[in-house]
């Protein structure tokens, strides 16, 4: 970058001592023309990567000799390979599915499987009936189909006393008394309304003379009533 | 299906021969032991209750281990199952007719039409659909064969059941449950088989039965 006091950039070049020229000539050759690693440099930085205390074990080891077969050659047994392979497209568990994990090998450790679990053993070893058990549930069972019969013996014995109980009493028992009869009492008829106005008739006062009809036959119509169901 | 899972050196080999050597399934009836039940079921419909309760019990065991539980899935189920069995049987009593292999095969249509309906009723998961049991009515009412061999066909039939919906997962996921569920091997030595850390082993085994469940799932929602 040049500035106005220094149009071609000579002051800021001068500040680099010899050491910085050095790396920037290598950087600007990697940039431009790469060189090949030694091998055996390479075999170094592989063994050193792989050997580390945290790849003894699970995930860790089954990629770390993915990879030294990788680099060394050599081949993986399948059991390996089925897991390296489950592990690169298995999705790492999300905090929920290590609960889960963790829940489901509780429960097959406490005794209390799952349903599922319980339905897959159930089908593929079913286990033993307990000693005993199937000879209790025939004695249940016969002995309510004999508790089912004494009732329905008895609630047939029963109901054919009622039944008899009642025939006897229809036998028996004395004619009921005549109603009073309706035509007796004295009904209202229909008749004019002439009775219910003493005042002179006049145009107005329609609905007035009109409730005044309403009420009184209604009333008519209850003592009618009352008069057939003879509660007069 | 998956052979190193469910093929001649397949893990579920192994178990099946271990089941066939510890004795398992009974043997057939014989022809004292026929007419032994003969002589009960005449006893029993002449309303002999002792002889009753002892034909029916005679037979509970062998209908809640080859019937009833690997259909239900469930110990608790399938113990109930075996009572509501028991009561039908016992009003039905005078539908049966003797036949030359004994009572079984009728009890066991009982068993299968009561584990019929707790199923249609289910609310869990399980492995079987009511379509299975209904099937295996439709071919059960003209049965001949003995206990026995019913014992032997019903067990294979839940087997079958086992490996179809194991044969639809992930090899990795199937050998999980297989380890695991059904050989019911300890934790660090699954996880040893899978090579892969205990942890790991746990949340593999989760997806697992969750792949499972949606098999399951589907299957139930196509039948």
């Amino acid at each position: 970058m040049s500035s106005p006091a220094d149009p071609d950039g000579r002051r800021e070049a001068a500040w680099l001592d010899d050491a910085e020229e050095l790396a920037l000539a290598e950087a600007l050759r990697a940039a431009w023309r790469p060189a090949e690693l030694d091998s055996a440099c390479v075999d170094e930085l592989v063994e050193l990567a792989l050997t580390g205390p945290e790849l003894a074990s699970g995930e860790a080891a089954i990629e770390a000799e993915a990879l030294r077969a990788a680099a060394y050659g050599g081949e993986l047994s399948p059991a390996r390979a089925g897991a390296l392979a489950a592990l690169a497209v298995g999705e790492l568990p999300t905090p929920a599915e290590t609960l889960a994990g963790r829940t489901l090998a509780h429960e097959l450790g406490s005794g209390a499987p799952p349903p599922l679990v319980e339905a897959l053993r159930a089908a593929w070893e079913p286990r033993e009936l307990a000693a005993g058990r199937a000879a209790v549930l025939a004695d249940r069972a016969v002995e309510r189909r004999r508790r089912t019969n004494v009732i329905a013996v008895a609630f047939g014995a029963g109901a054919g006393v009622l039944a008899l109980a009642a025939g006897v009493a229809l036998l028996v028992r004395p004619p009921p008394e005549a109603a009073p009869a309706a035509a007796a009492v004295p009904v209202a008829r229909s008749r004019s309304t002439a009775a219910l106005f003493e005042e002179r008739f006049t145009v107005e006062a329609t609905s007035a003379r009109i409730d005044r009809i309403g009420e009184a036959r209604a009333r008519d119509l209850r003592a009618n009533r009352y008069a057939a169901w003879g509660v007069r | 299906m998956l052979p190193w899972v469910f093929g001649p050196e397949g893990p579920l080999a192994a178990l099946r021969a271990t089941a066939r050597r510890s004795g398992r399934v009974r043997s057939v009836l014989d022809e004292a032991e026929l007419e032994r039940e003969r002589s009960e079921w005449e006893r029993a419909r002449e309303g002999d209750r002792a002889a009753l309760g002892a034909l029916l019990s005679r037979h509970g065991p062998r209908l809640y281990r080859s019937v009833l539980l690997p259909r239900l899935g469930s110990p608790a189920l399938a113990e109930e199952a075996l009572g509501v069995t028991y009561v039908k049987a016992v009003e039905r009593f005078e539908q049966f007719t003797w036949q030359g292999v004994g009572i079984y095969p009728w009890l066991r249509v009982v068993a299968l039409r009561v584990a019929l309906d707790q199923l249609r009723a289910r609310k869990r998961e399980l492995l079987f659909e009511p379509e299975h049991v209904e099937r295996e009515l439709d071919g059960a009412a003209r049965e001949v064969r003995d206990a026995e061999a019913l014992e032997r066909h019903d067990l294979a039939f839940a087997r079958r059941r086992v490996e179809e919906v194991l044969g639809r997962l992930n090899p990795r996921y199937a050998r999980a449950i297989v380890l695991r569920v059904l050989e019911e091997r300890p934790r660090d030595e699954c996880a040893r088989e899978l090579e892969v850390t205990a942890a790991t082993f746990d949340v593999v085994l989760h997806r697992a039965m969750t792949a499972l469940k949606k098999v399951l799932a589907e299957r139930g929602a196509a039948a």
